[in-house]
C-alpha cells in the first residue's frame, strides 16, 4: 500500500466515521421529536366515554363460573391480540396501533359502569372494532363480567352506578316527602306536580316551534353530505395504491460511499370479487440514470377458497426471501441476503402458477406450482461461466422451468417450506439439465416472558446445472472449461424487539443479526464469500423505520473482503 | 475443498440452530393459539398472520375500500384461505 493510498483510506474512514456519526444524532433527534409528538397527542386525545343511557344498562348477567368462563374464552379469542392476556394493552399487536389499547386490569377500569364497558365492547373506536354484529348481546355481557377480574378493585371502594332497572334506582321514591303513605299524594304535593308538568309542558312546545325553522337547513345540509359520501364511494372496481419509499446512504470498503433513493409503488385492482391485477414498479437511481422495472404485473383468480390461479409476471414462488420479506420495510437489514436474493434464485417468474393453502387439522398447508420462462444459461462471459441470467424475458431457447413451493405451519408462529425449480438450460449446442431448490424456516413471535417480538428466518439454496463444456473450442479464449457446476448458500437471521419494556422509547428499538453466504469458488466466479451483518433499527411507526447496520465481511478467492456501513431509511404505505 | 464442507457445515448447523429454537418456542407457546381456522376469530387471524411477514398494520390505517383490496392482495401474496380473508377482513372493517 502506497503512502497516498494509505492516507487516503484514513481520510475515507473519518468521513465515514462522521456520516456516522450525523446519521446516528439525526436519527436520535428524530427519536426524540417523535417521543415528544407522542406526548403531545396523549395530552390532545379526549377521553372514551359512554353516553349517559348506555352507562345505566344494568349487567342482566351474574357474574357467575359459568358466565366469567364463556366470558374468559371469548376474551382470549378477540381482546387478547391487542389487550394482552391480562389486559394490561400489551397484546402482540399493541405496538403497532395508532392508540395504545385500554388497560384493562387497571384499577380504573372500576370507575366505569358494567353498562358502559358493554357498550364499548359493542360500538369500538378506530382501532378498536366494532363488535355488535361478531358478537351476541349476552356474550358481550360475559366479557364484560371477564373483564372485571382483571382490575383489583381501588382502594377508596367502588362507586356504585345509578342503572335503569336495578334496585338503587327504584328505591328512589324513598327520599320522597316523610308524612305521606304509599298510595295517596297530598293536595300541596299534587298541586306541585302539575305545575312542574305544565311548564315542562311549555318547554316541550317552546323548544319545538324553535326547532321547526332549520329543520328544512338541516334536511338540505344532509342531502348534500349524502351526496358528496355517494361520490366519494368506491365503484364495484376497488383500487389501491400500496408500496414503499426508501433513502439511504451505503458506504462500501473500497467503493464510494453513496447516498440512495428508491420508490416502488404497487398498484391493486380490485376488479370483482374473483379478480385481482398487480403492477409493482421500481423507480431507483441509478448513476446518472433512473432505472424503471416492471417488477410485478400479475393477474390473479381465486377460484375457490383453496386455490388461486396467477399468470404474469410474479415474485418467484419458490423463494421464500422474494416473495414474502425483500420489501424494505419488512427486510430488517438494510441491504438483502447473499444466494436468496441476489444469485442463485431467479426473483422474478414470468408465467403461471396454481396456489392455495388449506387447514390440515390444527395446522395449516401452504402451496403453489408454477411454470415460466427458463433463466438463460450463461455460456459467453468467462468470468461467469455457468450463472443465470434471470431478466431475460424472451426465452432464449425455447425452455420451460417447473418449479413449486410448500410450507407447513404446525403452529401459526411457525413455517418450514421447501421448493424447487427444475427444467432444461442452455444454447442447443449446449443443452443441460438445472435444479434449484430452497428450504425455509421463519418463526415469529411475541413473548410476554421474553419481553418483545422475536423473529428468526433461515433459507439455505442449492443450484446445480449438469456438468458443460463452456467455450468448447476455446473461440473466446478461455476454454474449454470444464466443472462441477453446484452453487449454493443462504442466511440466518435474529431480531428481537422489547415491544413489553416499560421504556416507550425502548420498545422501537429492533437489534438484528444476520449471517449469510455464497459459496461459489469451484466455478468461473472464483470466491466464496460469507458476511456478519449486525443492525440497529428504530421503528417510528408500523411500517416506517430508520436502519443502520455494519456489515463485515470475508472473501476467499478472488476480490477483497469489504466491510460496509449502511444506513437505510423506509416507509411502507 | 475443506473449508468450502465446514462453510456449508455452519450453514447446515446455523440453520439447525433456527429449527431447534423454533421448535423449542412452540413448545412454550402458551396462548394456546392453535387450533383450526374455523374456531379462530377474525382477530386472532389478523394477528397471526399479518404478523408472520411484516408489522401488523393497524385497522385504522385503511379505509373500508382499501382493506378489501389489500386482504384480497394479501391472499394472492401470502396464500391465506378463503375463510381467513373473510374473517380478517371482517375484522378490519369492523374498526370504522
Amino acid at each position: 500500500m502506497t503512502h497516498r493510498s494509505a492516507r487516503n483510506t484514513v481520510a475515507q474512514s473519518i468521513a465515514r466515521v462522521s456520516l456516522a456519526a450525523v446519521l446516528g444524532a439525526g436519527s436520535l433527534a428524530l427519536v426524540g421529536t417523535l417521543s415528544a409528538q407522542d406526548v403531545v397527542a396523549k395530552v390532545a386525545q379526549p377521553p372514551w366515554i359512554a353516553p349517559d343511557w348506555a352507562a345505566r344498562k344494568a349487567n342482566p348477567l351474574p357474574a357467575d363460573e359459568k358466565s366469567l368462563a364463556a366470558g374468559k374464552a371469548l376474551f382470549m379469542s378477540t381482546c387478547v391480540p391487542c389487550h394482552g392476556p391480562q389486559g394490561n394493552g400489551d397484546g402482540a399487536a399493541a405496538p403497532f396501533l395508532e392508540k395504545k389499547p385500554g388497560v384493562l386490569s387497571d384499577s380504573k377500569m372500576w370507575l366505569q359502569s358494567d353498562g358502559a364497558i358493554f357498550w364499548k365492547i359493542g360500538e369500538g373506536s378506530t382501532p378498536m372494532p366494532s363488535f355488535k354484529e361478531a358478537i351476541t348481546e349476552e356474550q358481550r355481557w360475559q366479557i364484560v363480567n371477564f373483564v372485571r377480574t382483571l382490575a383489583k378493585k381501588p382502594a377508596g371502594g367502588v362507586p356504585v352506578f345509578a342503572t335503569a332497572a336495578s334496585p338503587t334506582a327504584s328505591s328512589a321514591p324513598s327520599t320522597a316527602p316523610a308524612g305521606t303513605d304509599d298510595k295517596y299524594v297530598s293536595r300541596a304535593e299534587y298541586d306541585k306536580l302539575k305545575q312542574e308538568l305544565e311548564s315542562i309542558k311549555a318547554l316541550v312546545q317552546r323548544s319545538g316551534v324553535e326547532a321547526a325553522r332549520p329543520v328544512d337547513a338541516i334536511d338540505k345540509d344532509l342531502g348534500e353530505v349524502k351526496k358528496m359520501a355517494k361520490d366519494a364511494f368506491p365503484g364495484s372496481t376497488k383500487m389501491t395504491i400500496v408500496g414503499f419509499g426508501t433513502a439511504g446512504y451505503s458506504s462500501r470498503r473500497g467503493e464510494n460511499g453513496s447516498f440512495n433513493g428508491a420508490f416502488n409503488p404497487l398498484m391493486l385492482w380490485k376488479v370483482n370479487d374473483r379478480l385481482l391485477f398487480e403492477g409493482e414498479m421500481e423507480l431507483e437511481l441509478d448513476g446518472a440514470e433512473t432505472s424503471t422495472a416492471l417488477e410485478v404485473a400479475q393477474m390473479s383468480y381465486l377460484l375457490n377458497d383453496y386455490i388461486t390461479l396467477g399468470a404474469g409476471k410474479f415474485l418467484n414462488p419458490m423463494n421464500f426471501f422474494v416473495e414474502r420479506q425483500h420489501m424494505n420495510w419488512v427486510n430488517k437489514l438494510p441491504d438483502r441476503p447473499l444466494a436468496v436474493y441476489d444469485g442463485l434464485l431467479p426473483e422474478t417468474i414470468l408465467g403461471m402458477q396454481a396456489h392455495g393453502a388449506a387447514p390440515v387439522g390444527s395446522t395449516k398447508v401452504e402451496y403453489s406450482f408454477f411454470f415460466g420462462n427458463a433463466p438463460q444459461l450463461n455460456t459467453t462471459d468467462p468470468a461467469a461461466f455457468g450463472t443465470f441470467s434471470y431478466d431475460n424475458f424472451d426465452n432464449t431457447h425455447d425452455h420451460v422451468v417447473l418449479g413449486g413451493h410448500g410450507g407447513w405451519l404446525p403452529i401459526p408462529e411457525l413455517e418450514i417450506g421447501y421448493g424447487f425449480m427444475t427444467g432444461t438450460v442452455g444454447p442447443s449446442d449446449m443443452r443441460a439439465n438445472m435444479l434449484m431448490q430452497s428450504a425455509d424456516i421463519n418463526y415469529v413471535r411475541d413473548s410476554q416472558k421474553l419481553g418483545g417480538l422475536i423473529a428468526l428466518r433461515g433459507q439455505w439454496v442449492w443450484s446445480h446445472v449438469d456438468k458443460l463444456t463452456y467455450d468448447p473450442t476455446g473461440a473466446l479464449g478461455f476454454g474449454p472449461v470444464t466443472f462441477s457446476n453446484n452453487r449454493n448458500g443462504g442466511y440466518a437471521q435474529a431480531s428481537y424487539r422489547p415491544t413489553h419494556s416499560s421504556l416507550k422509547w425502548l420498545q422501537n428499538v429492533e437489534p438484528v443479526l444476520r449471517y449469510d453466504m455464497l459459496n461459489q469458488k469451484n466455478t468461473p466466479v472464483g470466491f466464496d464469500e460469507d458476511r456478519w451483518t449486525l443492525g440497529l433499527n428504530y421503528w417510528l411507526t408500523s411500517t416506517s423505520v430508520v436502519k443502520g447496520a455494519y456489515q463485515f465481511d470475508h472473501k476467499n478467492g478472488t476480490g477483497e473482503s469489504a466491510d460496509a456501513f449502511m444506513f437505510q431509511f423506509v416507509t411502507g404505505f | 475443498m475443506n473449508q468450502n464442507s465446514s462453510k456449508y457445515f455452519t450453514g447446515i448447523s446455523a440453520l439447525a440452530v433456527l429449527l431447534a429454537l423454533a421448535v423449542f418456542g412452540a413448545g412454550c407457546s402458551t396462548t394456546g393459539a392453535g387450533g383450526q381456522a374455523s374456531e379462530k376469530t377474525g382477530a386472532q387471524l389478523w394477528g397471526q398472520n399479518c404478523g408472520r411477514c411484516h408489522n401488523i398494520r393497524s385497522p385504522g390505517m385503511y379505509s373500508d375500500a382499501q382493506w378489501e383490496v389489500a386482504v384480497m392482495h394479501m391472499r394472492v401474496r401470502a396464500n391465506l384461505t378463503g375463510e381467513e380473508h373473510r374473517k380478517i377482513l371482517a375484522f378490519l372493517k369492523s374498526a370504522h
